[in-house]
This record gives C-alpha cells, structure tokens and sequence, in this order.
C-alpha cells in the first residue's frame, strides 16, 4: 500500500490540482502554485547530491575493477573533486582565482574544441554519405544545398534569388514539417501527463 | 584502383585539412562581406530601439562553451544595442558552463558603456532547474534569485526595487543553444505573455521558425549568420567602440566552408553516379 498505491494517489491528487490551478486565475489558485513551485525547487535539489553520489560511484567502481578506459574515470573524478574544492568559496569566482583560470583556460576550450569537430566530422559525412540516390534523397540534397548557400553572403552574390528560395524553404516546408513534429509531441505529452495522473503509467516508479 | 574509385574512397584526413584550410584561409585574407538583414532579426532589432530609454528588458543567457562561438556574438550585439538606448538590464543565466562566460561577456559590454552595476543592469546569476526557475521569476523574481550573483540581496540594488516579476519588463531575449528557448516558450510565453525574442544556434533555428509564425516569438536570431545580421545594423557603433566584429568576421569563415561542404557533395555525387553507369 505504501510503497504503490500512496505514491499514485500523491501523483494523481497533485496532478489533478495543478491541472485545474492553471484554469483558475485566483489569488488562492496562485497560492497554491507558489506553494508547488517552491516544493519542486527543494526536490530539485536533493537531486544533485543524488547524481554525484551515481557519478563517484560509477568512476569508483571502474578504477577499482580496473576495467577498459579506467583511466578516463580517474580523470573525470580528479576533475569533479578538484573543481569542487577550488569553488567551495564565493570568491571563486573573482577575476583571475585558480578556478576561473582553469574554467576559463581549460574548460571552456574543451568544450568549444568538442563541438568545433562537428565541421570536420559533418563535411566528411556529407562527403561519403550525401548521396541522391532516389528522389526523396535528391530533394533534401538540394534542399540543404540552397538552404546553405542561402545562408552566406556568397549565395546572394550568385544569385539574390537563392536566399528567397532558402528562406522559403525554412518558412514553409521546413516549418510545416516541424509543427507536425511539435503538435505530435504535444499530444504525446499530454497523453502521457493523463495516463500518470490516472494510474495507467507507472514506469516513473519502476513499475511496468 | 581507377581515379574515381580513389575519389570515393579518399582518406578522411585529407577531408578534414580542406575543412582545416578553408577555416583558416579567411583568418589570413579577409573579406569585405555585405549581409543582408532578415525580418525576424530586424524585429529584435527594432523591439529594442523602439523602446524609451530606462525600459528594463531581460537577457536571458543560456548558453555555455559549446555554442559560445554562435551565441557569444548574438549576446553582445542585443546587449549593446541596449546599453546603446539607455535600457536597463537584467541578465541571468540557465546553464551552469555558461554562468561565468555570461559575467565575463556582461562586465565587458557593461564596461564600454560606463554602465553601473545595480543601478543600469544587474546580473542574476544561475539557478539550476530552468522550468522551475522560468516559472517562479512570473510570479516574483525573489522566489528563484533572493540575491544575484554577487550574492547581494535584490531589494538592495536600485534598479530591483520595483521590479517584481515578467510584468514589469518589456521582453525577455534569450541566448541558448539547447531546449532552455523551448522553456521559455512553454513557460514563460504561454503562462505568463511574455514578449519573447530568441536568439539560437544554427542548428537549432529551423525548429523555432513555428513559433515565429504563430507569434509566440517576435524575432528570431539564428546562429552566426543572425548575429552578422545584427552586427551589421550596429556597425557604426561597433567601429565607435572598436569593439571586433566577430559574427561578420566569423561569416567569412563561414563562406568557405559552406562551399567547400558543397563542392564535395557535389564531386562525391558526381563520383557515385559515374560508378554506378559504368558499374551497370
């Protein structure tokens, strides 16, 4: 009863005030959203500590059983526990402090390096994969070739046609594309919001 | 092997250092590049101007150093451009990567204009959980952010001692390079009518064009080509402040290897399809 049925029936009654709450323009009704907002704020938290412990104990465990990219673990967690000692302090986070050198030297270069190598991983794929194989291939193909030339000023000193084409693209195809996207989503998320305030999805619990 | 089998089967190395060479090249040899302006950028260009001077408007900074080189730029341009009419500002920032950059970029705008903390921008700092904050700062700023990033609580700075929540700002214009701009749609558009402009990365555009259209967004900046777009509408004041023009610059870089993408696709297509006649 208390490990299933009282955790639903929190859902269910929470789910069913915050739904009908939203309707209600109160100042009773704002109460109780103030009040919900701040007990998500508190959960919130206990979340973090949460995921530190899972990350220790995970790069833990691979060091100790020594398995394959053990030492990619020792980095992360010498990483996790040096920035942690350094920012312990508000005064971290003054100009030129050892933390903010590392942030601002290594980390933020790192960060920037991993998401610069997608240019270099994308030509190549475009290279060997982009391929108009058939006629839906072919439209995307062409698609993406106007849809990037379109969006450097070389595209207009071709052709001052080839932006309007682009942009064409974006405001029609494109987004007729992802409004279906997005009201299918919708949809789901509300169908799935309904099955949890009714009991019908338990998976959020470890249940099937 | 004949040549165009070689051409299908080209080392990928050899790939990247065209990619590596087209970046570069521009660096080297710049050019003097016109951009054309878009509507939905010149929307959040004229949202801004439009205002009177001592409006307060809020950057949302949500980006982090991934997607510094796209969003960094589009940050400062709209900063600027506020500082430039007199606004008042309030920024805050919904990634943890981006906390610092986002103090970094905002003391260094601030710092060409002569701007004084508390009184003509204050900087809220990062809280994690973005919906929960987004939806707390409708009801009352203080619920999420009691003290800004300095640690000083909000009714001690001048410029919060008014300001309760969305309502008494004229727009937010947020920077991010992940879901956070869908938040705030969600949250602080739908709930609360916030007046809502984004200013994303490239690859995340195409996805806010529908919002854009259905006016839950009255601009949309995407990527480094948006930001050249609004460096271009504040060029005089960036040459007067000599501050760099990174976006345009970047759209040089840009340039080069758009084509260079192009020009490959199209050798590998023509490739691919020499070898399949002679192949049948």
């Amino acid at each position: 009863m208390l490990k299933r049925q009282l955790p639903m029936l929190i859902v269910s009654i929470v789910g069913l005030i915050m739904t009908i709450q939203y309707f209600i323009p109160h100042p009773f009704s704002e109460t109780i959203y103030n009040y919900a907002l701040d007990w998500l704020i508190i959960i919130g938290i206990f979340a973090m500590p949460l995921g530190i412990y899972s990350m220790v104990h995970i790069h833990v465990q691979k060091v100790a059983r020594k398995q394959t990219g053990w030492g990619y673990s020792v980095v992360a967690l010498l990483g996790l526990f040096v920035m942690l000692a350094l920012g312990w302090t508000p005064d971290c986070l003054k100009d030129g402090t050892f933390f903010m050198r590392l942030f601002e030297f290594v980390y933020i270069p790192i960060q920037a390096t991993m998401f610069s190598l997608l240019a270099f991983y994308i030509t190549s794929a475009a290279y060997r994969a982009f391929r108009a194989r058939n006629i839906l291939a072919t439209i995307v193909l062409v698609s993406a070739i106007i849809v990037m030339l379109g969006r450097i000023p070389i595209g207009e000193a071709i052709s001052p046609h080839i932006p309007e084409v682009a942009d064409w693209i974006m405001n029609v195809p494109n987004m007729a594309a992802q409004r279906s996207i997005m009201i299918g989503l919708g949809l789901g998320a509300a169908a799935i919001a309904m099955k949890i305030v009714l009991g019908i999805e338990r998976s959020y619990m470890g249940m099937d | 092997m004949t040549f165009v089998d070689r051409l299908l089967n080209v080392d990928r190395r050899i790939i990247y250092l065209l990619v590596f060479v087209a970046a570069v090249i521009p660096f080297l040899f710049p050019v003097d590049i016109e951009i054309k302006v878009t509507p939905e950028v010149r929307s959040i260009y004229d949202f801004i101007e439009n205002h009177p001077e001592g409006t307060v408007m809020m950057l949302a900074s949500d980006y982090d150093p991934q997607t510094q080189a796209e969003n960094d730029p589009q940050a400062r341009a709209m900063m600027r451009h506020m500082f430039r009419k007199g606004h008042k500002v309030i920024v805050m920032a919904l990634s943890q990567d981006g906390a610092a950059l986002t103090e970094m970029m905002t003391n260094s705008v601030s710092k060409e204009y002569g701007k004084r903390y508390g009184e003509d921008y204050v900087y809220l700092g990062y809280k994690p959980y973005p919906n929960i904050i987004i939806l707390s700062m409708g009801e009352d700023f203080r619920l999420s952010y009691p003290k800004d990033y300095y640690n000083t609580k909000l009714d001690e700075l001048p410029m919060m001692r008014n300001i309760k929540n969305y309502d008494d700002l004229a727009g937010v214009l947020e920077v991010g390079g992940g879901n956070v701009s869908t938040m705030w749609i969600t949250s602080a558009v739908e709930r609360y009518n916030v007046k809502l402009a984004v200013a994303v990365t490239a690859v995340s555009g195409p996805q806010y064009y529908a919002n854009l259209q259905a006016g839950q967004l009255f601009g949309l900046m995407g990527g480094l080509k948006g930001a050249a777009e609004y460096e271009m509408l504040l060029k005089d004041e960036y040459i007067r402040l000599k501050a760099p023009l990174k976006a345009i610059q970047g759209m040089n870089v840009q340039n080069f290897v758009h084509v260079l993408i192009i020009l490959l696709t199209v050798i590998g297509n023509i490739a691919f399809f020499y070898k399949k006649r002679i192949g049948s």
